[in-house]
């Protein structure tokens, strides 16, 4: 997995210099995350639409729950009318999910070693990765570690000191990106079985009913203290997966505020 | 054994699966309906953990696309 990702990427950056665009190991790693995105969309958009309409009629399910709370059966046959009447077919099944978690997993990993290669090793690292087949690939000369500036290898904290203001700005901005996907993501508060069942402790409550706020915060945090490549990396799959659900399933929970922006109702 | 297994489903719906949720920015959307950690605590509350686990794998290999959305379980707790 790891070697697949390093090809991929070196590939897409031999394309970079053979064109001649500046800072080509940023954007290759924008490239790269594009591209997998890309790959991914199909399925993606497909849970999404299955998503959306699950949320709508969500009032129905549970109306379904209170007539046949004792019959599972039922209740079961009940909900599968209810989406082979309406249309929703969740034929992927959880598949997008899992498929996601490694090569979110995998591409972490690899840009994680990559973007902190000391100089004076990049090539021979990175030569000895490429598959023998694609050795046409091998880079004769180490690359520009910095994007417009900012070095990919370097983690906001340690830039705290020369750059205050970029060492600032980069995690609150992974932040607000993962804030705006997370919002969209529900369309109506996230209340669930949770409620029905027992409330257990207090802090899962809580972490619950705010995952929405605390996951961004989370990760601007872990952002502060990862490589900026890594950030560019995640904003790169953040702002794809936002435009993706755009188009699939418009704003979501975020048309609230859109609307308040331009005053509408 | 049967708490270990408790618990961890437990912190999984509690905390790891909103994570994945925001992670991978896709709201859960289970073709059955009961979730399969739902299906999976009740079972191995009920039937213990080495006979309810087996079911609970058979349950969770059957969410893929190959596999059409079966609501006619053999398992009398679902």
């Amino acid at each position: 997995m790891t070697q697949i990702i390093i090809n991929i990427l070196i590939a897409i950056y031999n394309g970079m210099i053979f064109l001649h665009i500046p800072y080509a190991l940023g954007f290759s790693i924008i490239g790269l995350t594009v591209l997998i995105r890309l790959v991914l969309y199909p399925l993606i958009s497909s849970q999404l639409k299955a998503s959306k309409k699950m949320q709508e009629l969500s009032p129905h399910l549970k109306n379904l729950k209170t007539t046949h709370k004792n019959d599972a059966k039922r209740l079961q046959q009940e909900t599968m009318k209810l989406y082979k009447d309406h249309g929703v077919n969740p034929a992927a099944g959880c598949l997008p999910v899992i498929i996601q978690l490694p090569i979110i997993w995998g591409l972490y990993s690899v840009l994680q070693e990559v973007v902190r290669l000391a100089p004076d090793k990049v090539v021979s690292e990175v030569n000895s990765k490429i598959y023998p087949v694609l050795s046409f690939f091998k880079i004769s000369a180490p690359w520009d570690p910095t994007f417009f500036g900012l070095p990919l290898g370097k983690t906001p904290a340690q830039l705290f000191s020369t750059m205050a203001i970029i060492a600032i700005l980069v995690p609150v901005l992974t932040g607000f990106f993962q804030f705006i996907q997370s919002k969209m993501m529900f369309s109506v508060p996230p209340k669930k079985e949770g409620e029905k069942e027992k409330k257990k402790d207090d802090f899962a409550s809580v972490f619950q009913s705010q995952s929405m706020y605390i996951f961004p915060i989370m990760i601007g945090f872990f952002s502060y203290t990862f490589p900026i490549g890594l950030s560019l990396y995640w904003n790169t799959f953040t702002i794809f997966g936002i435009i993706q659900q755009y188009k699939i399933a418009g704003l979501g929970g975020l048309s609230v505020w859109i609307n308040k922006i331009y005053g509408k109702k | 054994m049967k708490k270990i297994f408790l618990f961890l489903i437990s912190f999984y719906q509690n905390f790891f699966s909103y994570i994945v949720k925001n992670i991978t920015g896709l709201n859960n959307t289970c073709r059955y309906e009961q979730t399969c950690s739902q299906y999976a605590r009740i079972t191995i509350e009920k039937k213990g953990v080495l006979k309810g686990l087996p079911l609970v794998i058979t349950r969770i290999l059957n969410c893929q696309p190959f596999q059409k959305p079966a609501f006619k379980s053999k398992n009398k707790y679902i």
